[in-house]
């Protein structure tokens, strides 16, 4: 348990960042933005996008926190909000300027799999649907269990399992087209 | 047992039982179409793990943004308020001038509405009141 969550502290430090203390919204900036931002990132697939989106999750968090009521925990919250925000900030990107999912834009780290496996990656993530994304992102890439997706997406885990499924064979498909060229 | 995707995709997920694990394999030795879909349902999720896998820091930028942003926010939300005040202020001091001559004028009612609470005494000679202004009556909360 990190410093941040431990003892309530964090019940403390989002109410002051729901009244605009900007030290206690550095604390849950620094807390979260490492998943925002990988969020933001793999589901894009471009770095200046997932810097937009990242901060429009930071802009728009600042703004509802007063609306967190405790129900489920922060963590999981913050996710869920996470999630419906960077696919509906890309989704009006996408309306204004058309934009494909870009090949090549993840970050050249030299543990992410070759340049061919990202690439790959990307073009087989930029034939999915938004949500289809998302949720395979979630289990593939974040190592999430059905039940901790179910948490953030607010379904039940049948539901997960369905999604999942759906989006599984659809990624096969395109696995075939990409791999027949 | 029949060809089925659901259970090629638990045993991708880790949900399969080693029974059920122990029939589809069977099934897979004997059908061609199956053992493709499983492979490539393997293949495409490990393109998955391993092209996105490795996490990085976050760049500064987005903290900058998210602070220009608020702070445009809080500003214009402080300008509404401020704005808001003065507005409501203006309108007081409109009532003012037009509560000089009681009866004469259209407003003369609204304004003698807006200050039936300011006694007689209060009120100059030319109409002004003395001492505190009326914003200053305003903003404590006298009005």
């Amino acid at each position: 348990m990190s410093k941040y969550t431990e003892d309530g502290l964090e019940r403390v430090i989002i109410s002051r960042a729901a009244s605009g203390d900007t030290g206690a919204m550095r604390a849950v900036y620094d807390e979260y933005s490492g998943f925002v931002w990988n969020l933001a990132l793999k589901f894009t697939g471009d770095e200046t996008l997932a810097e937009d989106a990242a901060s429009e999750v930071f802009v728009r968090l600042f703004k509802k926190l007063g609306k967190f009521r405790g129900r489920s925990s922060f963590r999981t919250w913050l996710y869920r909000f996470t999630v419906n925000t960077v696919i509906n900030f890309v989704k009006k990107q996408r309306r204004r300027n058309s934009l494909p999912l870009k090949e090549s834009a993840y970050l050249p780290e030299e543990d992410a799999g070759t340049l061919e496996e990202r690439d790959l990656a990307a073009r087989l993530l930029g034939e999915l649907g938004g949500e289809e994304r998302m949720i395979l992102i979630l289990r593939e890439a974040e190592g999430m269990s059905y039940s901790e997706i179910a948490g953030v997406l607010g379904i039940k885990v049948p539901a997960v399992k369905s999604r999942i499924y759906r989006a599984r064979m659809r990624l096969r498909e395109v696995y075939e087209t990409v791999e027949g060229i | 047992m029949r060809c089925s995707d659901e259970l090629i995709i638990r045993r991708l997920d880790g949900e399969l039982s080693p029974e059920g694990e122990e029939e589809l394999e069977i099934h897979l030795k004997g059908c061609a179409a199956c053992r493709k879909k499983a492979s490539d349902l393997v293949a495409s999720a490990g393109i998955l793990r391993k092209g996105l896998l490795k996490d990085s820091d976050p760049p500064e930028t987005i903290w900058r943004a998210v602070m220009e942003k608020t702070r445009v926010g809080y500003a214009r939300l402080r300008f509404y308020r401020a704005a808001a005040a003065a507005a409501a202020a203006a309108l007081i001091i409109s009532g003012v001038f037009l509560s000089r001559s009681p009866g004469e004028g259209y407003l003369s009612g609204f304004s003698s509405l807006v200050f039936e609470s300011v006694s007689e005494e209060e009120w100059g000679p030319d109409g002004a009141l003395e001492g505190d202004t009326v914003i200053d009556m305003f903003l404590r909360g006298e009005l």
